[in-house]
């Protein structure tokens, strides 16, 4: 016999059990899943935040903390846009980081303003 | 596909939820076989053919009825049988495929042993079980599931050259290892 006629007589090893009535479990599990809507669909906020959210959080941390350090330094006494402006040519020189760094933040408020969820609960 | 497996996959998409028994009773010996020699684990190759079932049954819109159904199966359990592999593996290894990087779990080779009868077949079994996992699945799709070389190479994702160099050196492993195995054996009193 050889080696191609062994591999094709190769038995299945046998099934311990019966799997049907495991799977039909699971299938139905799935379809209540499946028929349950999402939080997000009942008008109901999500546990977590996004990672737009996450994102967003983290770049506000890093422009206050920015602006922390300068009024800390007593580089930036005043928080206004000419503050903003010392701050970024303290850090890099005359450059045009401040107005970057104050877009930057100001695109991250609207941002993160407008990715708020809907606080509405369900009925 | 059976006419019996294509009524079954359309009484499913038509809702009922029942025919999928069919299928299962149909195929799961046979899945099983596949899944054990991948993950040659009794226990997770029961689990893993649960999970085939189950996500074929989700994406079972994605099935075309024009073509057999059991490769379309086959090719469920191949993918989640590689990452059962990934996710339980100890070591890393690569052996030259895509399909060969999934690493290997130790094998449970007493507990494959108890599911094969003959001593013979429990020797070729062996033999084969011990071949990297790119060689050992395209082997048994190739011989034990009868599946024509382009099956087998969509259903692990390879080309078809790749699979005939997979069969290539599974057939010179297994014969150097079933060669010291019969050498052994005619030296046993």
């Amino acid at each position: 016999m050889t080696l191609h006629d062994r591999l094709r007589a190769l038995p299945a090893p046998a099934l311990p059990r019966d799997l049907t009535s495991d799977v039909l479990t699971r299938v139905e599990q799935l379809e209540r899943r499946r028929s349950t809507p999402a939080p997000e669909a009942q008008g109901m906020r999500r546990a977590g935040p996004s990672r737009a959210e996450w994102a967003t959080a983290v770049l506000l941390a890093l422009a206050a903390a920015a602006l922390g350090v300068s009024i800390a330094t007593g580089q930036l006494p005043l928080m206004s846009m000419s503050g903003v402006f010392r701050l970024g040519n303290l850090l890099t020189g005359p450059s045009d980081l401040p107005l970057f760094v104050t877009g930057l933040a100001l695109y991250a408020l609207g941002l993160f303003s407008s990715l708020r969820p809907d606080r509405r609960t369900s009925p | 596909m059976s006419t019996s497996d294509r009524d079954a996959v359309r009484a499913i998409r038509g809702g009922d939820r029942e025919a999928l028994v069919h299928l299962v009773q149909r195929h799961q010996g046979r899945l099983f076989g596949l899944v054990l020699m991948m993950v040659r684990n009794p226990a997770a190759a029961e689990e893993v053919t649960q999970d085939t079932f189950v996500r074929a049954y989700a994406h079972l819109d994605q099935y075309d009825e024009n073509r057999p159904f059991y490769p379309w199966l086959a090719a469920i359990a191949v993918r989640l049988s590689q990452n059962w592999l990934h996710r339980h593996s100890r070591t890393t290894r690569r052996e030259g495929t895509a399909l060969d990087a999934a690493p290997e779990p130790l094998t449970d080779a007493a507990a494959l042993s108890g599911l094969i009868a003959s001593e013979r077949d429990r020797h070729l079994w062996q033999a084969v079980a011990t071949l990297p996992s790119g060689e050992r699945t395209a082997v048994i799709l190739y011989y034990r599931e009868e599946m024509p070389v382009r099956d087998v190479a969509e259903a692990l994702g390879v080309t078809t050259g790749t699979v005939k160099t997979l069969l290539f050196r599974a057939r010179r492993h297994l014969h150097e290892r079933l060669e010291v195995e019969d050498s052994v054996q005619e030296i046993r009193p």
